[in-house]
């Protein structure tokens, strides 16, 4: 296997674990866990955290629509 | 991400701070500014600024931001990638979501449980072990001079948005995002 396939695997591997984290916890019925909607709505009364999650959601915009990404 | 209320430095600020410096060893000037100033920005939020209040619901609650979408919408998603006229409308739209999204408080009244907690941790835990998986691409490509062997997400994503419906695609995806995070900040 090469690393590319590697590098591609992880990434598939971490959006299937994050998938899977999001669709056991979505009805917030699960005993440890909230469910993302609620974690967000509790985590973006820090200002930090909203600045924070703005600013990314700015930059990632940027760099697929202004920036040029070289490869 | 907050590491409790007697210290209130947000752990955004060790984010943007690496992220900072995996773009100075990618030679990205632009984003080196960007993620600087924006960890600079975050920490003086809470601390300098902190008592700063700058109620925004009204903007946020009616249509104006769904006309705003729309033209968004049409002007980044049919238009080409990389000119004045996108670098114009970002550099607009910068200081009116963070004038959007600073609100009336640093923060809330209530601190979160512990189920809020542990919750908050998985998802850290995973975004971090993203970025890392991500930043090793990055930096392996660049040692071993074959970017294509280690792809970064961007690499992936990009050639997706050369196609006009990848395009559209991400300006609505993220459209959406930016949406939410706007209507929510103001909840």
């Amino acid at each position: 296997m090469n690393t590319h396939a590697i590098t591609v695997g992880g990434y598939l591997v971490l959006l299937a674990f994050g998938f899977v984290l999001w669709f056991t916890t979505r009805t917030d019925a699960h005993p440890r866990l909230t469910s993302l909607s609620k974690m967000f709505h509790h985590l973006l009364r820090y200002r930090g955290t909203r600045l924070g999650l703005i600013i990314f959601w700015w930059w990632l915009g940027w760099h697929f629509l202004v920036n040029v990404v070289h490869y | 991400m907050q590491n409790g209320s007697r210290h209130p430095v947000s752990l955004w600020v060790a984010a943007f701070a690496l992220t900072a410096a995996l773009q100075i060893f990618r030679g990205a000037l632009e984003d080196t500014l960007i993620f600087v100033s924006g960890g600079f920005l975050i920490l003086i939020s809470t601390n300098l600024l902190g008592k700063i209040s700058l109620p925004s619901k009204r903007l946020t609650s009616g249509r104006s931001l769904d006309w705003a979408g729309m033209i968004l919408l049409f002007a980044l998603a049919f238009t080409p990638r990389h000119t004045f006229f996108n670098l114009g409308i970002f550099v607009l739209l910068l200081p009116l979501v963070l004038f959007m999204t600073w609100g009336e408080h640093s923060e809330p009244a209530r601190q979160l449980t512990k189920r809020d907690r542990t919750t908050r941790t998985v998802w850290i835990v995973w975004a971090v072990t993203v970025c890392l998986w991500e930043f090793s691409a990055n930096i392996l490509g660049q040692i071993s001079k074959t970017p294509s062997d280690f792809p970064t997400i961007s690499v992936l994503v990009d050639p997706i948005l050369k196609l006009e419906i990848g395009q559209a695609g991400f300006v609505v995806v993220w459209l959406l995002v930016g949406y939410y995070l706007l209507k929510a900040s103001n909840k």
